[in-house]
């Protein structure tokens, strides 16, 4: 998985393939999301091209991280093999999803 | 039969098997290429010449690697390519079976040949410290060298993926239900089992959870 987080920006962009081996990339994002103030968190993960069951978990991990940061947290653009995944995990029901 | 006698350390008696060296996605694509039917990594050699080998069938392809290197390498990915060269599959069949065989294989990783549960990850220093713990598991030779078989059997009409951990086993009672992951909506780790439902036309637990076997209809 790759992301790209412009500086000062609370919206970031995921692409590549977000599965269990991701750790340590996607502490990172979300360390550097939340030094950003008083903005909606935006994950953008219409270049996200796969997740895994690992993948959403962490995407659940970094909505926590909003709530302990009272910060509102929107997941935009699932398409793909990831939109099938929230389909068939009911992700859709736990995230604010932008199409 | 061709395939009865296993082949010597560097899998030149056979045509239809290779070595895996376990370095590179490349290497292990290589490997996989036709006419190769049977990969096995070079670090699980002497146990793959002690197991039991069957009679060669058409539609089959078989790949024994280490826990590291399942950990490591993409290797459900691969596994994935080498099938569609073999037997011709719509997008979206692919996509599943990739999306199937990597949470079964991540499953044989972590708890079938680990044996870690899925609890320490719903906290963000719980993932960490997880990781962390593998990275010191697969230092110990032993662990890293632990065997999970992947195994695909195709006809004109079913294909069906056997990934088979080298672990104690599971009942599925143990497990959350999708019901209950659903209700908790906090759960981060465990939706595994409940996904291969979802996407697989059939998932049937065998040899006491250590064998999951997966089916697709063609």
């Amino acid at each position: 998985m790759q992301f790209q987080l412009d500086n000062n920006s609370s919206i970031v962009r995921m692409s590549g393939e977000f599965t269990f081996t991701d750790h340590a990339q996607f502490k990172s994002m979300v360390t550097r999301l939340f030094e950003t103030k008083d903005a909606p968190v935006v994950i953008d993960i219409s270049k996200l091209e796969f997740i895994d069951s690992a993948g959403l978990g962490m995407l659940l991990l970094a909505r926590d991280e909003a709530k302990k940061n009272n910060r509102p947290l929107v997941l935009r653009g699932p398409s793909g093999q990831v939109k099938r995944m929230f389909g068939v995990t009911k992700f859709d029901a736990l995230f604010d999803v932008e199409e | 039969m061709a395939g009865t006698t296993p082949p010597n350390a560097t899998g030149s008696q056979r045509p239809d098997f290779k070595c895996w060296d376990g370095v590179s996605a490349s290497s292990l694509t290589l490997a996989l290429s036709p006419p190769v039917t049977e990969c096995v990594e070079i670090d699980l050699l002497d146990q793959y010449n002690k197991s039991v080998h069957g009679q060669r069938i058409l539609g089959h392809l078989s790949l024994m690697v280490t826990t590291k290197s399942a950990y490591r390498q993409p290797v459900g990915k691969a596994f994935v390519e080498a099938m569609a060269i073999r037997t011709p599959m719509p997008e979206d069949l692919r996509e599943r079976i990739y999306t199937a065989i990597q949470e079964a294989m991540m499953n044989a990783v972590l708890h079938g040949n680990l044996k870690i549960g899925s609890g320490a990850r719903d906290s963000l220093e719980g993932l960490m410290q997880t990781h962390e713990l593998i990275e010191r598991m697969l230092a110990v030779p032993e662990e890293a060298r632990g065997a999970i078989r992947v195994d695909a059997i195709w006809n004109s009409k079913v294909l069906h993926v056997l990934i088979r951990d080298s672990g104690d086993g599971f009942a599925k009672a143990e497990l959350p239900s999708s019901e209950d992951i659903e209700a908790d909506g906090q759960i981060a780790s465990g939706r595994g089992l409940s996904i291969l439902e979802a996407i697989c036309d059939r998932v049937v637990l065998l040899h006491g959870g250590r064998t999951i076997k997966l089916g697709f209809n063609l």
